[in-house]
């Protein structure tokens, strides 16, 4: 199925959680906001998010200047 | 009644049917509260007191050094040294003296800041630190006030509407993890137009508040300085939430 990260495609061929393809992207979580189709998704509901085929992940990095 | 000065000084606002001469009434009789007098804080409030926001209190530590000229618009070269809250206080009721300005030389704290969040209406978030953007967010939800946060690093800008009387998630439950970011405006530059845009964001929605129009919310709204794009995330409580989930939560 196809999933869209921020600007990149990538095509998985399993099924898979918001948690699995977080890390098997290797992304570091520690300071982002991670959202699905427009919604923020808290990281107790990473593991319990099934993703389907088109889905647009946007991750946020956190940012506190001002 | 708005005197024949108020009437020419607000005349931009006074045209539109979004301000007009009710709205303009309502800015006058509303309260800011200004963390933080940096790249946010600098238009934020200029804005805000050139539209006629009644009274602004504005608060910050820190004083002008050269490096903050790029984005720090109410200062001047010749300002390096001095206090930002008292130069704020002081280029601010120049800009117009037909409001209240109230300078606080502090550092917005646990001590503090219930005191001053108490007395506004809408507190903006123009703060550096992380840490002192949990203690506001707790405070706001907290005295039930209402909160929009701005931060800039780079060329990307967030923005975020807070209404502890609604049921969206906070400023918490958005960054749930007290990780110190390395990077900051003094490290990691920043695009002074970007901040310049983030600040004024913040104004522009407090003004919207008190002319009574809506506002989004609990959404999350980044915005790219490179492809001049925004975008909009909403955010949900977060259930374990400790400052607006479970027994904390206003609504539901």
């Amino acid at each position: 199925m196809r999933i869209q990260i921020n600007d990149k495609h990538l095509e998985t061929t399993e099924k898979t959680n918001l948690s699995e393809l977080l890390s098997a992207q290797n992304i570091d979580t520690s300071a982002i906001a991670v959202a699905l189709n427009g919604q923020v998704i808290h990281r107790e509901q990473w593991q319990q998010t099934e993703l389907k085929s088109n889905d647009t992940i946007t991750l946020v990095q956190a940012v506190a200047g001002g | 009644m708005l005197s024949n000065e108020q009437l020419l000084r607000y005349s931009s606002n006074l045209l539109m049917k979004e301000i007009g001469e009710a709205g303009q009434q309502r800015l006058l009789k509303s309260h800011v509260l200004i963390i933080g007098l940096g790249g946010l804080g600098c238009p934020a409030s200029q804005y805000l007191a050139s539209s006629g926001v009644g009274q602004i209190t504005v608060v910050d530590n820190d004083t002008i050094s050269l490096s903050n000229l790029q984005r720090q618009t109410l200062y001047s070269s010749d300002n390096i040294g001095l206090s930002k809250a008292r130069q704020a206080a002081y280029s601010l009721s120049r800009l117009n003296p037909d409001i209240r300005i109230t300078a606080f030389e502090e550092q917005a704290d646990e001590e503090n800041l219930n005191a001053l969040v108490e007395q506004a209406d809408l507190v903006l978030d123009c703060t550096d630190n992380r840490e002192t953007r949990y203690l506001i967010n707790q405070s706001c939800y907290r005295l039930n006030t209402v909160l929009i946060s701005a931060a800039a690093r780079g060329f990307n800008g967030q923005l975020l509407a807070l209404n502890p009387e609604q049921s969206h998630g906070c400023y918490q439950c958005l960054y749930p993890d007290a990780v110190n970011e390395p990077l900051n405006c003094s490290n990691a530059g920043i695009a002074a137009p970007v901040v310049g845009i983030m600040g004024s964001s913040q104004a522009l929605q407090a003004i919207n508040y008190f002319t009574g129009h809506k506002l989004a919310w609990g959404y999350l709204q980044t915005f790219n300085g490179l492809s001049q794009s925004w975008q909009q995330l909403y955010l949900p409580r977060a259930i374990s939430c400790p400052v607006c989930g479970g027994q904390n939560a206003h609504s539901n």
